[in-house]
């Protein structure tokens, strides 16, 4: 139950980020959001 | 589609790239490593064999059983507790590529948590693998982290409460194997593991046991024989043969009240008389500089060295270093005195060992000659 609720916290966040990187408009913004992406794709995989 | 939408776009593309590669390196780890067990083998088995609950998790690993055929004392001999410290799982390896028993028998588990070996240790910047030249060629091994991964056991609690003492530790060492006995069945994952081990020790009437190890050079208790009081004897016996080949180990008598540790618990919880053996690892230790492959095996660091020749250095530091071969070869050489010692106190059980490399062998020889 606990590493769903963790898969489900980890996956709101990474689409919120993914929002927010479509309605920034500076490309640096942009590139620390990606940067920030990173960890939470790879935590949902179960990856790292 | 919007300028910025082009620019999101390509940089989540970019990023992409940089994800897969990353996960690529990450789920390197997760394939076993290559072991060639002696011919002298007589079954593989798995620790689950001992405790079903954790078949097919991260935490079951293979145990390589060497039977003489004739009756003696069954020896258990487990590398890879802490994956991390690659003299105890090389040592192993070396073992159980080469051993032949002919009186009793002797298990070997060169890796006992098998899920530390699939992930590193966060800002250490250790290598992931490390590779010897071995017989049939190049034997690439993972170096893994010194606990569990946080995918087999999560999250860790701010402070550990050892069961069942009660003993109260940093929450890291909650997914620390050596910190988890004797376990207990419906424990955390690491406790399971542990769980499984003494299960495995009670059921195979082990008689002897060793746990090898390694730790940063500033440690006091490198270069040491951890013994449980109830096998004193032995371990002294031991270390006085080790002293006379001209090899220094310090023998330390288990403490009483420090908890969760196989020299402890296993002495405590079963018939077993443990032993744990620890080699100084450059690559633990803070001062170590540049961490990489070299420093693994050739257990040398400049900046030991010149902490040492500035005079700041306070602990018994070889500026030759310690190289891999050096690590291995005393915990096989304390494999070896520790049985011969046993087998004078305990001569209608004795266990008869043979082939495997000497110290002075090891050094002269390299590991890779006796890796198959």
């Amino acid at each position: 139950m606990l590493y769903w609720i963790y898969v489900l916290i980890t996956v709101f966040l990474t689409v919120l980020i993914v929002m927010e990187l479509f309605t920034e408009k500076n490309w640096k913004q942009q590139i620390a959001l990606a940067m920030l992406l990173l960890p939470f794709v790879l935590r949902i995989l179960q990856i790292k | 589609m919007q300028k910025h939408h082009i620019t999101a776009i390509i940089i989540l593309m970019v990023f992409g790239v940089m994800g897969a590669l990353a996960a690529s390196d990450f789920l390197a780890l997760m394939k076993p490593d290559v072991l060639h067990p002696a011919a002298t083998l007589t079954r593989t088995g798995w620790l689950s064999e001992y405790f079903d609950t954790i078949k097919d998790t991260g935490g079951d690993t293979r145990i390589y059983y060497f039977d003489s055929g004739e009756p003696g004392a069954t020896v258990l001999l487990l590398g890879g507790t802490h994956p991390n410290e690659p003299a105890a799982f090389v040592a192993a390896t070396v073992v159980l590529e080469n051993i032949k028993v002919t009186r009793g028998r002797v298990l070997v588990m060169p890796q006992a948590c098998a899920s530390g070996f699939t992930c590193t240790d966060p800002f250490e910047a250790y290598p992931q693998f490390y590779t010897i030249e071995g017989k049939s060629g190049p034997r690439k091994f993972r170096f893994g982290s010194r606990v569990s991964s946080p995918l087999d056991q999560w999250p860790d609690p701010l402070v550990y409460s050892h069961y069942p003492s009660g003993q109260q530790l940093s929450g890291f060492e909650t997914r620390n194997l050596n910190r988890s006995y004797p376990g207990r069945p419906d424990g955390t994952f690491s406790e399971q593991v542990a769980y499984a081990i003494v299960q495995l020790i009670k059921q195979e009437n082990v008689d002897v046991a060793f746990d090898l190890h390694e730790a940063a050079p500033e440690i006091p208790i490198i270069n040491a024989i951890v013994y449980h009081e109830k096998c004193e004897e032995v371990a002294l016996s031991a270390v006085l043969n080790l002293e006379m080949e001209g090899m220094r180990y310090s023998p330390e008598l288990s403490p009483a009240n420090f908890h969760g540790l196989s020299h402890r618990e296993w002495g405590d919880n079963t018939q077993v008389l443990p032993f744990l053996m620890e080699t100084s690892n450059i690559i633990q230790g803070r001062l170590r500089g540049r961490t990489n492959v070299a420093l693994i095996l050739e257990g040398n660091s400049i900046r030991y060295r010149e902490a040492l020749e500035s005079g700041a250095l306070r602990i018994d530091y070889d500026p030759n270093g310690q190289p891999l071969e050096m690590r291995v070869g005393r915990h096989i050489q304390g494999f070896i005195e520790i049985l011969n010692a046993y087998n004078e106190y305990y001569e209608d059980n004795m266990v008869l060992i043979g082939n495997l490399p000497t110290y002075p062998e090891i050094m002269e020889k390299g590991i890779g000659h006796y890796l198959n």
